[in-house]
């Protein structure tokens, strides 16, 4: 789904001829946007802000991509976006007037942290990346799968409970729930190979 | 037992991980695994690695809801039924309701969108008929589009003006979210263009004029529409009137639906480029939206229609319009011409602001009512407005001066027998043969025939006259029409003198069939010379008279520095 705001989406697809990168546009976004999102908010901004915040990274990409078009060698578009994604978020969330003051007066230490702020902004963007990635294929087994195979990998992996005991409440055996769970895993995986492949 | 018995196989591990729902039921290796501890963690294993396995669960462990919210598994509103609108409400307190908030008993619902479901309600505390409009739930749990919408509702509930809904009450601590307004009866334009198709001028111009005041009165108040089309345009049944709604909610909406699936902020058609390209907008953005409105209450359909959202955003940044009076000839031109200036792609073609094209289509409206006592107003046209009427004038001339070739052929041929006619007889005057006469019978008959010619230039002529374009055509319409009549009139009277004259001095030379013939054809073509000359004058100077009075659009162009170049009175001047 799509989290750039309909004009910055409309005015790429008068630039993107290709409808192929605008498939890329409408993944990378579905994928960013919580990315950036969730690294804003763990940097302590407000939830209103860093919705602002995703929206101008998106906006700042969007704009960048007439460069892109401009390449002679253009390679990936959704490579290209995902690495200038990285940059626009980190510059805007060291530059000083986005960077959080601190919830209960822990401005100074936060000062402290600026010198090792960029690198842990960068990791902190892979990790919520890969996590995102996870949770995307996740959500797409979970609607393709019938619910009994979901909750099979839901109730043991996620609610810790026993093979037996998911096997009572779902009302099956336990090897449905050894096979179910271990299918929706596979199906996961599959997903996460596939687009880590295209990177 | 029978698992026992099998072997632990790997492969059929692997089919039964790559196996659909419903064919897994009853496959005989489930019992195996049942008992088979090995083939349990074998196909964990098989599945993914164990940090995949464990990456899968931590994510969705700690799907905490604020953030898991964003942007996934939201509702598209892609259509309301009632009893979704009914989750919304809280029980009503008369069966025959659908729901309640508040004070407001909600009877139906009246109409659906991105925003969120509208209902015709009645507010039990001032006992009257009300609109509400409920914030969709989706919107709702979103802190910035429900700040938004508040904001936006209370600026709206600020505009006061005859032409905009007004806004009674904003509900934004309540769940859900809703706002009130004044109930409008007779539905919306979409409704009626949808029904009725295209309109008449004049209320065209009627609604596009309230239309206009509505959006000056909320550019006035810096509040932008953004969303001008025509199911956001509200007639009030009975009185003529139509009422602007949704202000600025619009800009809520894209707040927000930025979740939603697809691109579809509503409809883009009647978006303005500068909309479609993302650009910063203003009041003019309204006007082009506006003028979109306008196109399609003339001919019925949104000027920029494709078969994807694509293409119609392709349109609206890159192609003109298409003619509204190749598609409706009952448009006058001066209303095209205001309509294609609304539409101007550049917005500082277009009009300067709301305000100026209510006041200019408040004159447009009595001229067409009383055409006599009010003349039209000028409407100042940029360049590419121009150079498109100019083009269909070129066309409109193109076609007249094919006619008006034909009928100077025609004349010159017609002169030119006259002139021989003429010669002949009087160098044969002494010697008059029948060879003269018939000469002259000849002239006789082509300046018969030339007064047709002096028909169509009299049609030409008319035809100019009525299409209300404009002086420069008479000026070359009349002497095509008078000059045929003229030379046919000196053709024919020349012709009956002569031949008379060689009549009396042939005498009997010629016989009886032969004197009665040129007769004939004398009296004949001197009487329709007659008619048809004189006719064509009276009809050209009556119109001549009458002329000035009808509509006719002064047209002003526009050089591209944004001066006037020329202030000519008609467009063909200028082409």
């Amino acid at each position: 789904m799509p989290q750039s705001s309909p004009e910055t989406r409309a005015s790429l697809i008068l630039r993107l001829r290709n409808a192929d990168d605008l498939a890329a546009w409408d993944e990378f976004t579905g994928l960013y946007g919580p990315v950036v999102y969730r690294v804003a908010r763990k940097r302590g901004l407000q939830a209103a802000d860093a919705e602002n915040l995703v929206q101008e990274v998106l906006l700042a990409v969007a704009q960048s991509v007439s460069r892109w078009i401009e390449r002679d060698n253009r390679g990936s578009f959704h490579a290209w976006l995902l690495r200038i994604a990285h940059n626009e978020v980190v510059d805007t969330l060291t530059r000083p007037s986005t960077r959080s003051l601190g919830q209960d007066g822990e401005r100074g230490q936060k000062l402290l942290d600026a010198v090792s702020v960029h690198g842990d902004i960068s990791s902190m963007i892979e990790h919520e990346c890969e996590r995102e990635l996870f949770r995307w294929a996740a959500d797409r087994v979970q609607q393709t799968v019938a619910p009994q195979t979901w909750q099979a990998f839901w109730l043991t992996e996620v609610n810790g409970q026993t093979v037996r005991q998911a096997a009572e409440t779902i009302g099956t055996t336990s090897g449905q729930i050894y096979v179910n769970r271990s299918r929706v895993m596979a199906r996961i995986k599959e997903l996460v190979n596939e687009r880590e492949a295209r990177k | 037992m029978n698992s026992n018995i099998m072997q632990c196989d790997d492969q059929r591990l692997k089919r039964l991980l790559a196996a659909d729902d419903h064919d897994i039921g009853h496959d005989p290796w489930m019992e195996h695994v049942e008992h088979c501890s090995q083939c349990q963690s074998r196909l964990r294993e098989l599945a993914a690695d164990d940090d995949q396995w464990r990456k899968a669960a931590a994510v969705l462990a700690c799907d905490d809801e604020a953030v898991s919210s964003f942007g996934r598994g939201q509702e598209t509103s892609a259509s309301w039924n009632e009893a979704m609108a009914r989750q919304l409400l809280q029980p009503p307190s008369h069966p025959e309701m659908l729901g309640r908030l508040g004070r407001y008993e909600m009877e139906r619902m009246i109409g659906s969108g991105g925003m969120g479901i509208v209902f015709k309600a009645f507010d039990t505390e001032l006992n009257r008929v009300v609109a509400v409009k409920v914030l969709a739930p989706y919107l709702a749990t979103r802190g910035s589009a429900r700040k938004r919408f508040a904001r936006e509702a209370r600026a709206a509930a600020g505009v006061r003006d005859d032409h905009v809904v007004p806004i009674f009450n904003v509900e934004s601590v309540h769940e859900p979210l809703f706002l009130v307004m004044q109930y409008v009866a007779g539905g919306s334009l979409q409704e009626k263009l949808d029904r009725d198709g295209p309109l008449e001028v004049a209320e065209v111009l009627r609604i596009g004029l309230q239309t206009a005041k509505g959006l000056a009165a909320a550019h006035s108040q810096g509040l932008i529409h953004r969303d001008v089309k025509p199911s956001n345009i509200l007639l009030d049944e009975g009185i003529e009137r139509a009422l602007l709604t949704d202000f600025g909610l619009a800009r809520a909406e894209d707040d927000a639906c930025l979740t939603r699936s697809g691109f579809h902020p509503g409809t883009p058609h009647y978006m303005s480029p500068e909309q479609v390209r993302g650009e910063a907008i203003d009041g003019r953005s309204d006007l082009f939206s506006l003028g979109c409105v306008l196109h399609a209450l003339c001919t019925g359909h949104s000027p920029f229609r494709a078969d994807t959202s694509y293409a119609v955003m392709r349109r609206i940044t890159d192609e003109a319009p298409r003619s509204i009076r190749e598609l409706n000839s009952n448009i006058p031109q001066w209303l095209e011409a205001i309509v294609m200036k609304l539409l101007s792609k550049s917005r500082d073609d277009r009009f300067d602001s709301a305000e100026q094209v209510a006041e200019l289509l408040v004159k447009c409206l009595s001229h067409l009512t009383t055409p006599f006592t009010n003349p039209l107003p000028r409407i100042t046209l940029g360049p590419s407005c121009v150079k498109r009427c100019v083009d269909t004038m070129n066309d409109k001339q193109n076609s007249m001066k094919r006619t008006n070739a034909a009928a100077v052929i025609y004349l010159a041929v017609g002169f030119a027998v006259f002139i021989a006619s003429f010669v002949v007889a009087s160098s044969s005057s002494r010697n008059i043969t029948i060879v003269s006469w018939y000469w002259d019978s000849l002239g006789s008959l082509y300046g018969t025939l030339i007064y047709f010619s002096g028909l169509m230039g009299l049609y030409v002529a008319c035809r100019n006259l009525w299409n209300s374009n404009g002086s420069t055509e008479i000026v070359t319409a009349i002497p095509v029409a008078v000059l045929p009549a003229v030379f046919g009139l000196i053709g024919s009277v020349h012709g009956y003198i002569s031949v008379h004259h060689s009549i009396s001095e042939l005498g009997a030379s010629i016989d009886q069939t032969q004197m009665s013939f040129a007769h004939v054809t004398v009296l004949t073509s001197l009487l329709v010379g007659l008619c048809f000359s004189i006719v064509p004058l009276i009809v050209i100077a009556i119109a001549a008279l009458v002329r000035p009075k009808l509509p006719r659009a002064v047209v002003q162009p526009i050089g591209h520095d944004g001066s006037p170049t020329t202030t000519a009175p008609g467009l063909a001047s200028d082409g």
